[in-house]
């Protein structure tokens, strides 16, 4: 063996590799990564002293190393080499799905949240006895198309979580089980392959058997055009999977024939027109075309004078589903409780809400520890 | 700093090799003190400047206890080397100790002391064991005083073996502070070692530690017999390939700056008794505690009944070695007791037995001494144990344990094999085989390592786990 030959490759492969990263341009933000990148930090006595200077220095040679996206993506190949179907974060499922493996169902947060929301219907009906409520709790795919799971990958129990919600609502509200209904709907495009939503034709076919139970009459696929708004979209899952491999998802908008106005109150003095957010598709968060960034309240009115009010309570699952509901209530509030800082019982009874509807992605209602705002008082 | 970070590779490396092989000789180990130093404060800004005043301590103690031992007084030299034990003990159990002793202290009823919630200096047993060696050698005349303070500073701190070992005795490598030569034929073989570690650490190392991360956080009471043996063998597998992996860094780098330093590794694993088992595990703290604990105790010289004292003291302190906790101290013990019965009987009947079944037995101790070492609370760790065993309701496997069979079987094979020196053995054939070949043995070699770097490097730029397993030693 020529050990002048390692010796001299190894040293000439460290001091180039070294030297490339020193001169080379310092990046600002990973889009595979979908976050901001460790900088070059500023030295200071106290961050010296306090090992803080260190860390962000060993953070910024990791950020910052050439070819990072290429290197990270040779790591999960190795992986996958050797049969790993997780890195901890997300599942590796057929097909080139993504599923998320950090889902759980906490049983207590989820009676907790479910007995939340039943006192506060009972509550809201004390003072509005004809209100009507509505429990959404929509699957996630790793119960939809479990098939295209890893082998024996273990996942929650969606079904059970479901069935001990059922109990307690009993006759408080209309609880849809969506399982079955997306289930047999299996051979359609109904969660995005790289990210952690549902996609709108999922969300259609929900509404239209929601609105059978709540006694409306769903709006037939012939009152839209049916868009591709999208074809470029790499979600959540894909910043988390480290593979530049994988295919991006469609995102469609499910748009009216006919011209509606809307206007939406964004809150913090921002207004809109119109329900889609057209500047995010070219964006990395392309999901958020729908209804824009999360936000603790969006009031839109709509052009249908029905007297009917509806009170939104949900997380970003709803923001698709929310364009359907426009043709079925004069004025929509869409509550996101995380965000959330208002008496909501008290906005309720003075905003006239006649109807209520809890939509929730189901492990996210089974560990969402925000719920309980919904009793907040001022 | 840690060497499986980019910071290590890319930066500290690169400036110190280049620096080391630029400055003439004379400056050589000044460099690589003042390297040493900038590697520990990278970590450790404030507690450098302990390790700086264990430095001194022990050069002066050193020429102090020489200078009496040169003027004809044992007396006053043997007191002085006591002093010197007294006041580096006191200093490692003051910040490695003190809080644990409080702790336990306060388990007496009305007593209730503060504690002092002191941060542990990393690698502070290493480095206070290894001064140790140097003022009882000098004590004992094995070695000279080192009267250049440069060259022993370079000794305490010296990088590669400073966090993680091995504990480097002063006498292997005094001849070597002196004077040393540097070679492509030693450079080449500490390219070797070093790309080697690396790969141990960062491919085999942290994905064992995954598996073992998320097997540990299960309920102990719920989780099935066959997860808990894939959680507790990863563990085996994380800390052999982690430490060793280490070790073989620390070699390979001083290889490249011309220090050649003792195994601390040899395929613990393919052990057939405890007794071998700890010759061929941390192989330099065993024998640290042979030469300045055992041996001065008296050693096997005094009859069987202080030989047992002696074996479980030593056994009690290595033990206590590895953390301030109990569970180290039962770990410790525990394989005090299986030596003395591998001594008394045992070691005479698995010669007998077929090697199946010794090193079956040596495994399954093993195994168990982990699930005690890896976690801080003995109860945890007993849970942990019962369900080893299906002490509790739990089922022989379920979903999770075929799931993590399944997603983690290659890389226990490779585990397995990894830890057997059949891989070495293998090369060592190819090696012959390619005898007239040079070329082509030069060019296997080369993609080896190449693949090992890129494949280590892919997952050090992607630092999203890292674990350092000695931030309690």
């Amino acid at each position: 063996m020529n050990k002048k030959l390692i010796s001299i490759g190894f040293v000439t492969l460290l001091f180039s590799v070294s030297l490339i990263n020193i001169i080379k341009p310092q990046r600002e933000f990973s889009e595979n990564e979908n976050r901001y990148l460790q900088k070059l930090p500023k030295s200071g006595i106290s961050k010296i002293f306090s090992g803080k200077f260190s860390m962000d220095f060993e953070e910024y040679a990791a950020d910052q190393f050439i070819g990072r996206d290429g290197w990270i993506t040779l790591k999960t190949l190795a992986e996958l080499a050797i049969l790993k179907k997780d890195n901890g974060r997300i599942y590796f499922g057929k097909d080139g799905t993504l599923f998320d493996a950090t889902e759980t169902v906490d049983s207590d947060v989820l009676e907790d949240n479910a007995v939340y929301v039943k006192n506060f219907i009972n509550k809201l009906r004390s003072k509005t006895p004809e209100l009507d409520a509505s429990i959404l709790l929509v699957p996630t795919a790793t119960e939809i198309y479990n098939e295209k799971l890893p082998r024996f990958a273990p996942v929650p129990d969606q079904q059970s979580a479901i069935n001990r919600v059922s109990k307690i609502f009993d006759n408080d509200a209309i609880l849809l089980d969506t399982i079955d209904l997306l289930k047999s709907n299996k051979g359609k495009y109904l969660y995005y392959r790289t990210d952690h939503h549902w996609t709108t034709d999922a969300a259609y076919i929900v509404y239209c058997e929601w609105a059978r139970k709540v006694g409306l009459t769903p709006l037939s696929l012939n009152a839209f055009s049916v868009k591709n708004v999208s074809t470029a979209f790499y979600g959540t899952l894909y910043s988390k999977a480290n593979l530049v491999t994988l295919k991006p998802d469609t995102v469609k908008a499910y748009h009216f024939n006919d011209a509606v106005s809307v206007s939406a109150d964004l809150g913090s003095g921002k207004t809109s027109n119109t329900l889609y957010f057209d500047e995010y598709l070219n964006k990395k968060d392309k999901y958020s075309y729908f209804l824009g960034s999360n936000r603790p309240l969006i009031e839109i009115e709509t052009g249908t004078k029905n007297g009917y009010n509806l009170l939104l309570i949900q997380d970003s699952y709803a923001h698709c589903f929310v364009p359907f509901l426009t043709q079925h209530f004069e004025k929509i509030s869409v509550v996101d409780l995380r965000y959330l800082t208002i008496d909501l019982y008290e906005y309720a009874i003075k905003n006239d809400i006649t109807d209520v509807l809890v939509l929730y992605n189901l492990p996210g209602f089974a560990t969402e520890k925000t719920i309980s705002r919904l009793e907040w008082e001022n | 700093m840690v060497f499986s970070s980019p910071v290590f590779l890319f930066y500290f490396l690169p400036a110190v090799l280049c620096l080391y092989f630029l400055v003439p000789k004379g400056l050589k180990n000044t460099l690589l003190l003042a390297f040493s130093l900038f590697f520990y404060a990278w970590g450790e800004p404030v507690y450098v400047l302990l390790m700086i005043a264990v430095i001194v301590i022990n050069y002066l103690f050193g020429l102090w206890v020489s200078h009496l031992k040169d003027a004809g007084r044992p007396k006053a030299a043997r007191f002085a080397l006591i002093a010197c034990v007294i006041i580096n003990i006191g200093i490692l159990g003051f910040f490695k100790y003190a809080d644990f002793l409080i702790t336990n202290i306060n388990f007496i009823p009305a007593v209730s002391v503060p504690l002092l919630r002191i941060a542990l200096p990393i690698g502070i047993s290493f480095y206070i064991f290894q001064s140790l060696s140097y003022t009882i050698d000098v004590y004992r005349g094995i070695v000279k005083p080192q009267r250049n303070i440069i060259n022993f500073g370079t000794y305490i701190a010296l990088f590669p073996q400073l966090i993680a070992g091995p504990i480097v005795q002063y006498k292997t490598i005094e001849g070597q502070l002196e004077s040393r030569t540097h070679s492509y034929d030693r450079f080449g073989d500490g390219v070797w070692r070093f790309v080697v570690g690396l790969g141990k650490k960062v491919l085999l190392a942290n994905n064992f530690g995954l598996v073992w991360d998320k097997v540990s956080g299960m309920e102990a009471s719920s989780v099935a017999v066959l997860t808990s043996w894939i959680g507790i063998l990863s563990f085996a597998f994380q800390i052999y390939f982690d430490f060793s992996g280490y070790s073989d860094m620390a070699i390979g780098i001083g290889k490249m700056f011309g220090f050649e330093f003792l195994e601390n590794f040899n395929y613990p694993y393919m052990s057939k008794s405890i007794t071998e088992f700890w010759r061929r595990w941390h192989i330099s703290l065993s024998t640290w505690f042979r030469d300045y604990v055992y041996i001065p105790l008296g050693g096997n010289r005094r009859g069987l009944a202080l030989q047992l004292r002696n074996l479980i003291l030593v056994w009690l302190l290595t033990g206590i070695w590895h953390g301030a906790s109990w569970n180290f101290v039962i770990w410790g013990l525990y394989f005090g007791v299986l030596l003395i019965l591998e001594k008394l009987f045992l070691l005479k009947v698995l010669q007998r037995i077929h090697k199946f079944f010794s090193h079956t037995y040596t495994m399954l101790l093993v195994i168990i001494s982990w699930a005690i070492f890896a976690f801080d609370s003995l109860k945890q760790g007993v849970y942990f144990i019962g369900s080893m065993f299906g002490v509790y309701k739990a089922s022989i496997a379920d979903n999770v344990s075929i799931y993590l069979l399944l997603t983690n079987g290659i890389l226990l094979l490779i585990g397995i094999a990894g830890s057997t020196d059949y891989p070495k053995r293998a090369l060592k054939f190819l090696q012959a085989y390619l005898h007239k070949k040079p070329a082509l043995a030069t060019a296997g070699a080369c993609v080896l390592l190449l693949i090992i770097s890129l494949l280590s490097v892919a997952y050090v730029v992607d630092a999203s786990y890292n674990p350092f397993l000695y931030f309690r030693f």
